[in-house]
């Protein structure tokens, strides 16, 4: 249990969020492996379900970004 | 850099999350999305809030995200409810005791899914009310 990562699933704006997940890894900057993106063209085509249905797929956590 | 690093350890800190064990809950929150009660108060806001309701009153926005929080709230309990009794559970009581939610509350909500014809009073069992889901 102690080397137990959290599974995140985040949903990342294209303009904005995704631009900037992008940029760090072009710039060769390391964040946790265990954070899964998903981009979606705005946070405004966002909906709640997105959130339950990565919750019923063994997200641990959701992010929405924007 | 920080910001995710702060989100995970959050997450973290919070444990895992086991689908299987809030199923009940993930369905009634998702019937609570598709329900009309929401979709409509969804899609009167900005109306409300801009123009105006049909009697002319222009609502605060931070007063109607109140009221449409605790509309959902409403809604989710009565969804919970509801799925409770669709699995056989028949009173108000081993609601409760399976949900938590108070006995009033309980019985309040029930008289509301009654009159939206989800849910039917089947008799007295032992001088206990039992419902079914229709």
């Amino acid at each position: 249990m102690s080397h137990w990562e959290p599974k995140i699933v985040s949903f990342l704006c294209n303009w904005c969020s995704y631009g900037a997940a992008d940029l760090a890894g072009v710039s060769r900057m390391e964040y946790p492996p265990n954070i899964r993106v998903i981009r979606i063209p705005c946070t405004g085509r966002m909906s709640a379900k997105f959130i339950l249905a990565a919750f019923r797929q063994g997200a641990d956590g959701v992010w929405v970004s924007g | 850099m920080e910001i995710v690093t702060r989100v995970t350890a959050s997450i973290k800190n919070q444990g895992k999350f086991d689908p299987a064990t809030l199923e009940l809950e993930l369905d009634a929150a998702e019937m609570t999305l598709d329900g009309e009660t929401t979709r409509w108060m969804m899609s009167k806001q900005i109306k409300t809030t801009s123009q105006g309701d049909i009697y002319g009153r222009k609502w605060d926005v931070g007063r109607y995200e109140a009221i449409l929080d605790s509309v959902m709230e409403r809604e989710y309990h009565k969804n919970l409810i509801y799925l409770v009794i669709k699995q056989g559970v028949t009173s108000i009581e081993d609601v409760s005791n399976r949900i938590g939610l108070d006995l009033k509350l309980i019985s309040h909500l029930v008289s509301d899914l009654e009159k939206a014809g989800r849910v039917k009073f089947t008799g007295m069992t032992e001088k206990i009310p039992a419902f079914a889901a229709v």
